[in-house]
Formats: C-alpha cells, sequence, structure tokens
C-alpha cells in the first residue's frame, strides 16, 4: 500500500467510524470490503436516505460484484450504490423502497445462515455464488425475491451508465451527431451509443 | 428580443391582438408584423428567450441528480398531470404548467389529461414535429359519412398556404405522390435504417393498400436563405429538442415566428398576461380589446386592439370564449349557436405494438433521428371503411438497437456481464396507432358553475370519452400492426390496445368548429367569428373532424390564411 493510500485508508477509517460507528468501519475493512469502503471514502459527508448503513454495505458489495473495475471504472467507482439510494428516495413510490430494503435484509440473512458469515465478510467467490443463487431463485430465494432483486441491480445498472464515466467511457458518447445516418456498419461504432438521454 | 418592445401598462390601441404565443400565435403576429399592422403577442406565461432560456440544453444525466428523472414527491405534488405527457422528465419540466395553478374538473366517470406549456412559446417548444398534411378525403369525411358538419373549406383552399407555412418553417419529407397524404415543400427526408427498408418492402409486397413512407417533421435538413437568416441551421440529431435547440433546427416560436416577426419593428409583446376575456362593445357588435389578469401580482389591466387572434391553444381559446359574456352573448362570445364547447376532439393513441427483428447484427445508424417510419390512413374514404367502425388510423414508429437499458435486468455479473451491457443490442421495432375521434356533441368542455382558478377564471369542466367506434378501431389496429410483424418474421410480438383516457395525444382539435352555418359553428371558412367578424379563432379548436394526421401543421395553415385575409379586410376598411 502506498503512502498516500495509507493516508486514505486512515482517513477513510476516521470517517466511516463518524458514519457507521467504529465497529461498524472496521468490519468494513473484512473480506471484500475495501475497495467498497473506498467508495464510501469519496462521500463520507453524504446523508443515508433509504438504506441502512449495513444494506448499504451490501448494496455497494452488489454494484462491486455486477460492474467491477476493469479497464474502466465499475460502479463503485462511480457511487452507483449512492445514486440507487438518492433515486429510491427521490423516483420510487414507498414499496419500491421496501421491497429493496427487504431483499438486502433476506441477503444479509441467507449469507449468514448458509455460511455463517455477515454477507460483507465472506469472500468475493462466496458472495458471488450467493447472488448467483438468487438470480436463479435457488438457496432459499424465491421468485420473488430474484424479481426484487433485479429491479435493484437494475438501478445499479441505470446509475453507472448514466454516470459520466458511463456515458462518456464505457459507451459511444456522440451528443451532437450531426444529423441522421441510416446505415453505419456496426464494427465501425464498435460499442453501443450512450444516446441523447432521455430519448 | 429588445427590451422596448415588451409591454406591461399600455393605452395604444394596437390594429391587432394575438392572444397566445405558441404555434399558431407566432404565425398570426409574424404576418400581421409583416403586413405592417401594430401587432401585440399576448401571453400567459414568462419570457422565454431563444437560447439563453434553455438551461437544460447539452447537459448529460450526470449532471441531474436523479439523472434526468423527475422527483416523485415534488412532481405528484406539483405536476401529477403533466408528468403523464411523454416528453416529461427533469430536463424539460419547466416547460410544463404546475397544475396546482391550474386546475379544471371531469365528469364522474370520464377523464382527461390536459397539458399545459404556459410560457412564451407554448407548446411549440415541446411538440413532437411531425407534420402531415390532411386531404381532401379528410375535409369531406363528415360530408360523406354523417359524422359532424361538412368542413368549410376544402384541400385546394388550404394547398396554398401549406406550401407558405412549410417553406417558412421548413420540413423534412419525401415525396410520396399518395393521394390520402398530400405531399409538402420539403428539404430531404431522414433516412430509413436497413431494418425499416426491409420492412417497408415487406408491408409493399403484403399489404399493398398500406403503404409505409418516412415520416415527415419540421426539421431543417437542407436549410435556405429563409433559415439561415433567422439563425436557423441543420438538424444534429441530438434529441434534445423538448429542451429548446440553439440550433434553431426545428420549428417553434422562438426560433422561426417570433425573430421574424420582431424584425419588422411591428411586434410588441405583453408576457405575464393572463386573458380572463374579451371586451365587447354592445352598439359596435365588436370586440375592442381583452381584460388580462397579471400572471404573477393577479392585478388587472386592459389592451386594446381593432382585431382579435385567439390563439391560445384549443381550450384556452374556447375558455375565453366562454367566459367573455355579455347582453348579445349570454353564453359565451360569439356562442349564438350553442355550439362553443361542444365537438372536442383528440386522437386515440391506444393501440401499439413491438418485437424483436432478427439479425442485422452488422448494421447500425448514427444520431437520434426526430421521425421514424409512417403508414397514413389506408381507411381514408368511407369504400375502404373497416366493417366495424368508420375512419381509420395511422401507424407511426420505429426501429433502433438496444442498449443496456434493455438488458440491465438479463442474469450475470462481472465483467462479462459489464462488457455485454456496453454493445449494442438485438434490433428493435414498435409502432403505434393514430385513430381518429368522431365529433360528438356530447364531448363538452364548459365552464364549471361555481370553482375558479387563482387568476379568478371559471375553470373548465370536461365532459369528454371515447366512443365504441374508437375503442374498436383500436383492437383493429392492434392486430394489424401484429399481422404486419409476423409476415415479416418479427419475434416476441408484443401487441395491445388500451384504454387511456383523451387528452395525452396532445391533439385536442375542436370546441370552437368552422362552418358554413352560423346555427351549427362558432367560425366562418376564414376562422373568423360568425358572430363577431373582428375576432377570430385559428388554432385547433376550429376543427370540425380530427382527421388523422398531427394537426399543428394545419394549425400553420389555417392561421396564415386567416390572417392574410384579415389583413386583406383590415387595409380595404371592412374590419
Amino acid at each position: 500500500m502506498t503512502s498516500s493510500l495509507a493516508i486514505q485508508r486512515r482517513s477513510l477509517l476516521k470517517g466511516l467510524g463518524v458514519l457507521f460507528g467504529v465497529q461498524a468501519a472496521q468490519s468494513l475493512l473484512g473480506g471484500n470490503a475495501l475497495s467498497v469502503a473506498m467508495a464510501f471514502a469519496q462521500s463520507v459527508p453524504r446523508q443515508l436516505q433509504i438504506f441502512s448503513a449495513e444494506q448499504m454495505r451490501v448494496l455497494a458489495i452488489i454494484g462491486d460484484l455486477t460492474i467491477p473495475q476493469t479497464d474502466t471504472p465499475g460502479a463503485l467507482a462511480t457511487n452507483s450504490h449512492w445514486f440507487v439510494d438518492n433515486q429510491l428516495k427521490h423516483c420510487f413510490a414507498t414499496e419500491t423502497q421496501t421491497s429493496a430494503k427487504q431483499i438486502l435484509d433476506k441477503i444479509i440473512t441467507r449469507a449468514q445462515a448458509l455460511l455463517s458469515l455477515p454477507f460483507t465478510d465472506a469472500t468475493k467467490q462466496q458472495q458471488l455464488t450467493l447472488l448467483q443463487a438468487l438470480e436463479s431463485s435457488q438457496s432459499g430465494f424465491d421468485g420473488a425475491d430474484t424479481k426484487a432483486f433485479k429491479q435493484l441491480k437494475a438501478l445499479l445498472v441505470f446509475g453507472f451508465f448514466t454516470s459520466k464515466v458511463g456515458m462518456t467511457q464505457l459507451l459511444q458518447y456522440d451528443p451532437v451527431p450531426g444529423g441522421f445516418k441510416g446505415s453505419v456498419a456496426y464494427a465501425s461504432v464498435g460499442k453501443a451509443y450512450s444516446g441523447g438521454f432521455p430519448f | 428580443m429588445q427590451d422596448n418592445n415588451i409591454v406591461q401598462q399600455s393605452d395604444q390601441e394596437f390594429d391587432v391582438l394575438v392572444v397566445g404565443s405558441g404555434i399558431t400565435g407566432g404565425w398570426a403576429a409574424k404576418e400581421c408584423c409583416e403586413a405592417g399592422l401594430k401587432t401585440l403577442l399576448i401571453e400567459r406565461g414568462r419570457l422565454v428567450e431563444h437560447r439563453k432560456d434553455y438551461p437544460t440544453e447539452g447537459k448529460g444525466p450526470w449532471q441531474y441528480p436523479t439523472r434526468t428523472v423527475a422527483d416523485n414527491l415534488l412532481t405528484m405534488q406539483h405536476q401529477a398531470i403533466q408528468q403523464q405527457c411523454y416528453a416529461f422528465n427533469d430536463t424539460t419540466k419547466h416547460f410544463f404548467g404546475n397544475d396546482r395553478d391550474l386546475p379544471y374538473s371531469t365528469e364522474d366517470g370520464t377523464e382527461f389529461s390536459w397539458i399545459r406549456a404556459n410560457q412564451l412559446g407554448g407548446k411549440s417548444l415541446l411538440w413532437a414535429r411531425q407534420t402531415f398534411r390532411l386531404s381532401d378525403y379528410d375535409l369531406t369525411a363528415n360530408a360523406k359519412d354523417g359524422h359532424g358538419i361538412d368542413w368549410p373549406i376544402r384541400y385546394k383552399d388550404l394547398a396554398p398556404w401549406y406550401d407558405y407555412v412549410e417553406t417558412f418553417a421548413g420540413i423534412a419529407a419525401a415525396r410520396d405522390n399518395l393521394p390520402q397524404l398530400p405531399d409538402s415543400i420539403s428539404q430531404p427526408a431522414f433516412e430509413l435504417t436497413k431494418p425499416e427498408l426491409d420492412f417497408q418492402a415487406t408491408v409493399a409486397e403484403h399489404f399493398p393498400d398500406k403503404p409505409m413512407v418516412v415520416g415527415r417533421c419540421a426539421h431543417l435538413t437542407q436549410p435556405s436563405q429563409i433559415h439561415l437568416e433567422l439563425g436557423r441551421v441543420t438538424c444534429q440529431a441530438r434529441s434534445e429538442c423538448y429542451r429548446g435547440c440553439s440550433f434553431g433546427a426545428y420549428f417553434s416560436t422562438q426560433s422561426a415566428t417570433l425573430p421574424a416577426a420582431a424584425r419588422t419593428g411591428n411586434l410588441h409583446i405583453a408576457p405575464n398576461s393572463v386573458v380572463h376575456s374579451l371586451i365587447f362593445d354592445e352598439s359596435k357588435q365588436r370586440v375592442t380589446g381583452v381584460r388580462v389578469v397579471d400572471n404573477d401580482n393577479l392585478s388587472q389591466r386592459e389592451y386594446r386592439g381593432k382585431i382579435v387572434f385567439l390563439c391560445a391553444s384549443t381550450l384556452g381559446s374556447t375558455q375565453i370564449l366562454l367566459n367573455s359574456t355579455s347582453k348579445s352573448f349570454p353564453n359565451g362570445l360569439a356562442n349564438s349557436s350553442g355550439v362553443l364547447g361542444r365537438y372536442l376532439m383528440d386522437h386515440n393513441y391506444n393501440a401499439w405494438a413491438s418485437a424483436r427483428i432478427p439479425g442485422y447484427e452488422q448494421e447500425y445508424y448514427r444520431g437520434r433521428r426526430p421521425t421514424g417510419i409512417y403508414i397514413p390512413n389506408f381507411h381514408f374514404e368511407p369504400s375502404r371503411y373497416h366493417k366495424d367502425f368508420v375512419r381509420g388510423y395511422a401507424l407511426a414508429g420505429g426501429a433502433t438497437r438496444g442498449s443496456w437499458q434493455g438488458m440491465s435486468q438479463q442474469d450475470g455479473f462481472g465483467e462479462a456481464f459489464k462488457q455485454s451491457l456496453t454493445q449494442a443490442g438485438p434490433w428493435q421495432i414498435w409502432m403505434g396507432a393514430q385513430g381518429e375521434m368522431l365529433p360528438r356533441a356530447d364531448n363538452q368542455v364548459s365552464l364549471h358553475p361555481s370553482k375558479k382558478d387563482k387568476w379568478g377564471i371559471p375553470q373548465l369542466h370536461f365532459n369528454c370519452r371515447w366512443s365504441d367506434n374508437e375503442l374498436t378501431m383500436m383492437q383493429h389496429a392492434a392486430e394489424t400492426i401484429k399481422r404486419m410483424m409476423q409476415v415479416a418474421g418479427f419475434e416476441d410480438i408484443q401487441a395491445q390496445a388500451t384504454q387511456a383516457p383523451p387528452g395525452l395525444a396532445i391533439h385536442e382539435v375542436g370546441s370552437a368548429r368552422m362552418g358554413q352555418d352560423p346555427k351549427q359553428s362558432v367560425l366562418n371558412k376564414f376562422n373568423q367569428c360568425h358572430d363577431v367578424p373582428n375576432v377570430f379563432v385559428t388554432d385547433g379548436a376550429s376543427f370540425c373532424s380530427s382527421g388523422v394526421v398531427n394537426p399543428s401543421l394545419t394549425f400553420m395553415a389555417l392561421t396564415a390564411r386567416a390572417a392574410h385575409y384579415a389583413i386583406d379586410q383590415f387595409k380595404a376598411g371592412r374590419l
């Protein structure tokens, strides 16, 4: 760890302690949690809107597993989990908010039951296996759980692909096309347009 | 926009008062100003200056906390009705009205969604810009099948005015040579995509009575000097139209008619001026001005003029007439016939289908096209009517490739999932119907007997519903689209007929209809009130039937035609 990262980590612990309590902040740094916690660090002044701190940590991990950092930034770097928390508060009905919280709680409960571990302390592979089971309505998850999870995941995806990183680095950003051409070889573009969202 | 053109208090008697600054008001002002008439354009909302007052234009979604999705709580408090409009979101909501200030009521068992755009430019900033001419089939339908009264005009009356407004507005269209959809004076049409071209060929082979063409829209694709000198340039295919377009690439009051009117030196603008009613002089049997309530401070004032053009939108103009009562007209100005408020229509968008188009993985396009594919009404004369309903519908839609938005719920995690979402998805197609609504006396707006808005104006009360004819037509339309898609080999076809209430097509027309007979109509063939010759109503209120096509181009043609008639009469001393 470089010194600047070490400093970041220290200030991170401090910041998380303020936000979640010291115990929670320390538990964040187990398992797959460092990169997740780093994402929190960027946004410590933010207020949670819908989720509890624990639910938020789980959501951050889901974002990281769904859209990881590769040669381009991932969901954590774009704070997609914070976006989801804010979006649910401002743009969705209470039922959707409740359903999102409940599915995160169920992930926490099922992880404890299956792994005897908090979800956040599980290995990346354990976490992934659990989420894959959730997507296929297995391991104690039913169809309604899958549906609720897909909705939450779609919101993470929405947050990521409407972020500046998502729109300008992951997709073909073309804010001023200059006109319309009806036929262009896909290979010459190579990826989807980010569009003049919304259409 | 020059500050010295902005009027608040004025004792001046203008030659012309134009009420409303949307598509029709802009045209009325332009024509009158260019003819040398001192013109006051009265707008109930705030000033919106071209380019300067398009605050959301060019912003990425990441610059909005909710990524352009409108805030639910705020929206439901202030814009619960407006948010039903397809163009409503966080980037456009400032161009929609606040429902709390704009109340109206509906008859039990009916619903009506009234979309408002109360600012300079009105709905010309929010319209969908599709522009098609009415044909003689539309203008004679009432006479032929007996629903509604005959239009007092024919295609030959409108054709030169379509030419005139199209040349100025700038219409991107092909020349299709179809009797049911007369060609426009046009600039190059937008291109179709490869799957659309193949679908067009399939439909031509299997449904020869249902020709598919490229849509026509008020976008510049090859601007001429007329457009360039107003600062208008070629459409960039950004799809930011509803935020306002600094390229002036689509026709709006701000991009086109307003600067043309302003450069004459004859234009004055009275913003924030809610017209309460028209002032009627019993002795002269003429209107001498308008009563206005200030939009902000609710103070009252009057503007005087020799001629009044009501261009306040279909429902706005009818509301003003209904609220202009006098000894001669106790039931609303120019309402000796009693039909004012009746025969309200909208278009019916309650049938659609979507599907996936297999193949074409190597095909893509560039830009976001402001129009699509279009199948004009194929039940356009009584001999072509379906056995189960009269009149007909058009079909409009388009094919695009999917994106992460359609794939965000698919299974998967990690790098492969991330990568898959960056790729264009399968081709998908959507087509929807746009059906004619019959003119029926029962479909009526009236003034509420007791409820008023904050400006002291009686609220409108709606009693408007689809008839069985419209509902049956939509069932048939959904089946027709489905059949076309099946023949074309599309997959995952989803077709349905819905029952959303009238209003949301935002094509409300009728309620102060034209006609030959003053006993059955409010306006004559020049959109002039039969009863009060110095009042003209040139917006959609004047329609005798809804037709099938998007009405705004006809609003423009009717307005220009009526304005030139009024100008000639005025100069001859007859008004």
